[in-house]
């Protein structure tokens, strides 16, 4: 990925492995957002949350190969970042009218300010990823988040 | 064949990038030129020449907000294909639906 060093935007804390399935989309929510306040990337997890929710109203967040990339974009989002949770077996995600299996969550923190240059850089590689195979056999085999980390370097 | 493409999405970071990745792939694969210019969070990326437009067989809008600078295309608006992100995304395919190939 040229210069660009993933593992600033994508956090040892904010990657879960094998997480039991969430309920739903709204339980994920919650748990996500939760998670970026506690990483400090987002100063409120209640108003990312309603961020992340605004998103979905204007479209479909579930991408196939049991993908989701919720996002939201807030003043309250100090640092642009990544959270991504995989779960161990697949739950229902509805979104934009769509649903399907998703097992691989992908949230995106992205601020407004435009000083953010390189993170949102970083967030719209990662992005450009999910499109390759490779990515997604990786996503599925990666064992720790050192493996994920060097396994993205090495894409 | 000789593809381009405009990607755009709401928040100008997630579909933007994984479209253009999702087109660029496709062509990849079939063995096509292809140019795609993001207008995402970042500003105008790979911005795409005159010359690249009109040599173009297919231009290819995926958008869902409207286009910056759209008026280049005006005078060649037979060959655009209008999509949207997600469906490039879901279906690369679909951007080779209205073309011979």
């Amino acid at each position: 990925m040229n210069s660009v060093d993933l593992s600033e935007v994508l956090l040892d804390e904010m990657v879960i492995l094998d997480r039991e399935p969430f309920k739903d989309k709204d339980d994920m929510f919650n748990v996500m957002t939760r998670q970026f306040e506690t990483a400090g990337l987002v100063s409120d997890a209640g108003a990312f949350k309603k961020a992340l929710e605004f998103r979905e109203t204007l479209g479909p967040t579930y991408m196939g190969n049991m993908i989701a990339i919720p996002h939201g974009k807030c003043k309250e989002v100090l640092t642009p970042g990544i959270g991504f949770c995989r779960c161990r077996e697949p739950f229902i995600y509805e979104s934009g009218g769509e649903s399907g299996e998703v097992k691989y969550i992908f949230v995106l923190a992205i601020s407004e300010n435009q000083e953010n240059d390189y993170h949102l850089r970083v967030l719209a590689t990662l992005a450009g990823f999910l499109a390759h195979d490779e990515f997604l056999a990786l996503l599925e085999k990666a064992e720790s988040y050192d493996e994920l980390i060097k396994g993205i370097k090495e894409l | 064949m000789k593809v381009v493409a405009v990607t755009s999405c709401a928040t100008g970071i997630a579909h933007t990038y994984m479209a253009a990745e999702a087109i660029q792939k496709i062509c990849k694969q079939k063995g096509y030129k292809c140019k795609v210019e993001k207008q995402g969070a970042l500003g105008i990326e790979d911005k795409l020449r005159d010359r690249d437009i009109k040599e173009a067989d297919l231009i290819v809008f995926a958008n869902d907000v409207g286009i910056t600078k759209a008026e280049r295309f005006t005078p060649y608006k037979d060959k655009i294909f209008q999509t949207k992100p997600h469906a490039v995304i879901k279906d690369p395919s679909i951007i080779f639906s209205e073309v011979e190939e």
